[in-house]
């Protein structure tokens, strides 16, 4: 039989999908700087296991489950939680405890859900950002989270039930209800 | 009714795409990872040459301890070495491609000897010292010079860091380092984080940085213009020639460099190059061959588009190395960093 991770080399994948990897990255660390690094370890992953790839799910999945991977335990790291810790004693008192990038996104323009959305809990972003944003299937999201499909379903519902203030809102500016 | 979380496809993707796109430069950071990667493949199957040498050196050398056969075959190092981050001893013709490109640390693994003698001491590798020689493009712009002859605590210094390079010396760089030094633009300033990136901490003569400092000091340095305490290698890198784009140029580092029409080395030589700042060509990007050989691609001066190997060319934003004078007088390593 043939070996699926044959169908691919390295750069090839570079090529394809650091851009949208980095992207993603992006919106669990919030920090473009630390997003390239952390895509340079998805990659350097993706190369040492490249081998192991069995084609279950696509390349495509298989990448954004490393980086959902790696982007979490860069999360947990003594470096992020210190960074996040004297970001919060820095920040004024009434201000968002945002990262500079995410002030420049969010001062542009009046986007109140996307900020909405960023200051969710990492476990409901990540499911709503690869349902809404990267339009990925619950199937695909369970690949790639490696959790139950209920837990994705439970997760999306809860992430919307978050969001319900400003969904009501925009629902009734776009003439939704 | 329609769901509003839907926009998010809309209202995310416009704001996210704000981001500065993945950049030639970050891919060859990963292509360059990758290298280093490989390198540290290879002793996995590196033990059969070190067999057959064993084997040979038993046979015709005889005599001398078991154990030190025993360690070479092991390890690929002497048994008496008391440095074990000494590099592998081993004949340079056994050596694998990926050294080809660098001759320095080919210099660095001496040959065989028997182990009833002291082992001799190459003088090149004791005493061969950092000698930067200006040198100028064809608009006679200047690519590589040394402002650390100004100050002789400098120059002595850089000296002291060069030999460490050469001799893989972790223990020294490290002790010459600022604490907070600067490795990546998004990991934490520290010398933890200068060895995960270096994969620094097994096997130290393994990593790609030993390489990638020793060509950033031999392209010289300049001072900051803000002041003589701080200094930069390359000289390029302070001192930027007119027209040269920081972030997006390529630099020519060596002399009769030969321009491929294909990444690879088998390709036709379309012509030689030496000392020059070279155009990236417009939504071309680096390239990464089966020998994990990075190839860029090039404009040539004359228009000519073709590749250049790695150890030819460096991106303007490629590694440079920052030192600082402390306020007891010492330098130290205060940059050891990548892209932009």
């Amino acid at each position: 039989m043939k070996d699926p991770s044959s169908d691919f080399d390295i750069e090839q994948l570079i090529d394809q999908y650091a851009e949208e990897l980095k992207r993603f990255v992006y919106t669990y660390i919030k920090n473009w700087a630390t997003a390239e690094d952390v895509t340079q370890e998805v990659f350097l992953k993706a190369y040492e296991k490249l081998d192991t790839f069995k084609g279950e799910s696509t390349i495509r999945t298989w990448l954004f489950s490393i980086a959902a991977n790696r982007s979490k335990d860069y999360l947990r790291t003594w470096h992020y939680k210190n960074l996040l810790f004297k970001t919060r004693l820095e920040e004024p008192v009434d201000s968002d405890s945002n990262y500079p990038e995410q002030v420049v996104i969010l001062s542009s323009e009046a986007s109140e859900l996307i900020e909405k959305v960023m200051l969710l809990p990492v476990k409901y972003r990540e499911v709503l950002l690869l349902y809404y944003y990267k339009e990925m299937s619950v199937e695909e999201i369970h690949n790639i989270l490696d959790i139950p499909i209920s837990t994705v379903k439970t997760r999306l519902k809860r992430a919307r039930e978050k969001l319900k203030p400003i969904i009501s809102d925009l629902s009734h500016e776009e003439g939704y209800v | 009714m329609k769901d509003p979380l839907k926009q998010l496809k809309h209202t995310v993707d416009p704001k996210i795409s704000r981001s500065p796109v993945f950049t030639n430069q970050e891919k060859v950071n990963i292509m360059k990872a990758i290298q280093q990667k490989d390198a540290r493949k290879k002793p996995a199957w590196n033990w059969i040459p070190r067999l057959i040498t064993a084997l040979l050196l038993m046979l015709l050398v005889g005599g001398g301890s078991y154990g030190a056969y025993t360690q070479f075959f092991l390890d690929g190092s002497r048994g008496d070495d008391p440095n074990p981050n000494n590099p592998v001893v081993i004949d340079n013709n056994q050596n694998d491609s990926s050294n080809t490109n660098d001759n320095n640390e080919n210099q660095e693994h001496k040959p065989v000897e028997n182990n009833e003698e002291p082992p001799v001491e190459d003088p090149d590798m004791t005493d061969s010292r950092l000698v930067i020689e200006e040198k100028f493009d064809s608009k006679g712009r200047q690519l590589v010079g040394d402002e650390s002859v100004e100050d002789p605590s400098l120059h002595q210094f850089i000296q002291q860091v060069y030999t460490m390079v050469q001799n893989k010396d972790l223990e020294g760089i490290l002790a010459v380092m600022d604490d907070a030094v600067v490795v990546s633009f998004g990991l934490e300033n520290s010398k933890e984080s200068f060895l995960s990136h270096w994969q620094l901490e097994e096997n130290p003569s393994d990593s790609n940085v030993w390489k990638a400092m020793m060509e950033t000091l031999k392209l010289g340095g300049a001072f900051n213009p803000n002041g003589k305490s701080e200094y930069f290698a390359p000289y390029y890198f302070i001192r930027t020639p007119e027209g040269m784009d920081p972030l997006y140029d390529l630099i020519v580092i060596t002399d009769n460099a030969p321009i491929y029409q294909e990444p690879s080395e088998t390709s036709t030589v379309i012509s030689n190059i030496s000392w020059e700042i070279l155009t990236q060509p417009e939504g071309k990007s680096p390239k990464l061959d089966s020998n994990s050989l990075i190839w860029y691609p090039v404009q040539s001066p004359n228009g000519e588009m073709g590749y250049m190997k790695d150890s030819d060319v460096r991106p303007s934003a490629d590694y440079r190395m920052g030192m600082k004078k402390q306020d007891n007088g010492e330098w130290k390593i205060t940059h050891f960093i990548g892209g932009d």
